[in-house]
């Protein structure tokens, strides 16, 4: 298992270079690249923010939580946080199984879990800089009245 | 300790609260305290997380003395479709 997030460009080649693959007939890659375009306005970027400590270690049980229920092999996680560039990777999750439908599924609820559960916060940047939960908030708010 | 906008709010990413009776303090309470002494943080705590210790709290866990808590936005999510 590898799990990093850190302040500097990734890549899919370094996710896959730390999978354990002894044994498995599949590798399955999911990258989160950022979008041009949030809420549609324009942006040149996303900042990313994380609680240090906190985000590893829940991103640590829901790989191990994968690991258990999808019985793949090995899994990397790598998430990059400061400002990233519209069309550069933010997230990459790689997973190795012995077949191809656990390591699926398995990457499918590894990203999910993260994105929904994870302290990992996220700032457009672009017409209107603004954190994204804030925009969301305020969206809510809007229906409600 | 708070983070993303919060910090931003607040102008920092820590804050000092004062309570006479830590014993029976809970992260509800906190929450409301935070809201009553911070006004611009206020509207916001309706819909704050908390951890204690780096674990996801609910309202109803007490807070003891040397615990580390933060309040946190709901965090940003992503949609998959």
């Amino acid at each position: 298992m590898f799990i990093e997030i850190r302040n500097s460009p990734i890549s899919e080649e370094e996710a896959l270079a730390k999978l354990e693959k002894g044994g498995c007939g599949s590798t399955v890659l999911f990258s989160g690249i950022v979008r041009p375009e949030e809420g549609g306005r324009r942006i040149s970027a996303l900042h990313y923010e994380h609680y240090p400590g906190m985000a590893e270690r829940m991103i640590t049980v829901i790989v191990t939580d994968a690991m258990k229920n999808f019985r793949i092999s090995d899994a990397a996680v790598i998430h990059r946080t400061g400002d990233v560039p519209a069309g550069e990777i933010s997230v990459v999750v790689a997973v190795s199984s012995e077949r191809r439908k656990e390591g699926f599924r398995a990457c499918e609820e590894i990203i999910d879990r993260l994105k929904t559960t994870v302290p990992i916060w996220k700032k457009e940047i672009g017409e209107v800089t603004q954190w994204q939960s804030e925009r969301l908030q305020q969206r809510e708010e809007r229906k409600q009245k | 300790m708070l983070f993303a906008q919060y910090r931003e709010i607040a102008r920092t990413g820590e804050i000092l609260l004062e309570f006479n009776d830590e014993e029976s303090l809970t992260v509800g309470e906190l929450r409301k305290t935070i809201g009553r002494q911070n006004g611009a943080l206020s509207p916001h705590m309706g819909s704050a997380l908390f951890a204690v210790n780096e674990e996801i709290a609910a309202d109803d866990m007490r807070i003891k003395n040397g615990d580390v808590v933060a309040a946190m936005p709901p965090v940003s999510g992503g949609r998959c479709s």
